[in-house]
């Protein structure tokens, strides 16, 4: 079994790998089920499904996690919005860690693209990290 | 120049959350496990941060034209938590510094903010 990822295991500056899946029936479905899938919410259910794609690649790639991390801060910038069918490729780094109030602050970035390299989002979220 | 963001409110149900841990492969045990939330500070499951966000997206997709949200930066934080079966209501308000700018926001049914920050729609007229 891998050792769990704790902070000591971060290293600002590096990549920490990739991740690939497409925009699919079943996630349109998913959010549609959770948020409605009226024509005016679609908009939201794209940019939603950003986020969901940001989230899913960063627990695909940074696994093992500790239990009882916190989600604290999250910038989002939306350069395209991805379509049904679209893959999406992410990649994440770390790009700062600092321990504030006692708190491991853990900053990630994921960036996504579509199969044709076209920038579709760049996530950074502010993680406490349990340990 | 629209002033306010249309408000969208929801009730989170632990089933909600459950799905959302789906939609996002998110299983973290404070958010789908009650016994375990229940041994921890927050003392019941929490929804994920970024389920209440959707309702910013679709506060934005109801008050604008579809297009604006094809680009658009977000810089928001995670204030409380929100424990299942609460209620929330996602709003914004013009910046008056920055047209192209909104704060926004999620409350609960007691008017606290559990997300705060800002939305800036980088092709608003």
């Amino acid at each position: 079994m891998t050792d769990v990822l704790t902070y000591d295991s971060f290293t600002p500056g590096t990549e920490l790998g990739d991740w690939q899946e497409p925009v699919d029936a079943g996630l349109i479905a998913t959010w549609d089920s959770l948020f409605g899938a009226s024509e005016q919410d679609q908009p939201a259910r794209q940019t939603g499904l950003c986020i969901a794609l940001m989230m899913r690649a960063f627990l695909k790639v940074v696994t093992p996690r500790p239990p009882g991390n916190i989600h604290a801060r999250q910038l989002m910038t939306i350069e395209n919005l991805p379509q049904a069918g679209d893959s999406v490729h992410s990649k994440i780094r770390c790009i700062d860690k600092q321990i504030k109030r006692g708190r491991r602050y853990l900053d990630l970035e994921v960036t996504g693209y579509d199969a044709n390299q076209r920038p579709l989002y760049v996530g950074r979220m502010s993680l406490i990290w349990a340990q | 120049m629209i002033e306010q963001l249309q408000e969208v409110s929801m009730t989170v149900s632990q089933e909600n959350i459950n799905t959302y841990a789906e939609l996002t492969d998110d299983f973290n045990p404070l958010h789908v496990d009650p016994a375990f939330a229940a041994a921890t500070p927050m003392g019941n499951t929490i929804a994920h941060g970024t389920l209440s966000l959707n309702l910013i997206w679709q506060a934005l997709a109801r008050t604008f034209d579809s297009s604006l949200l094809n680009s658009l930066d977000l810089d928001i934080r995670f204030l409380k938590p929100l424990y299942a079966g609460g209620t929330i209501t996602a709003g914004g308000q013009r910046n008056p510094d920055d047209p192209k700018q909104y704060d926004v926001w999620i409350k609960d049914q007691q008017g606290s903010s559990l997300i705060s920050g800002h939305v800036r729609l980088a092709r608003t007229k």
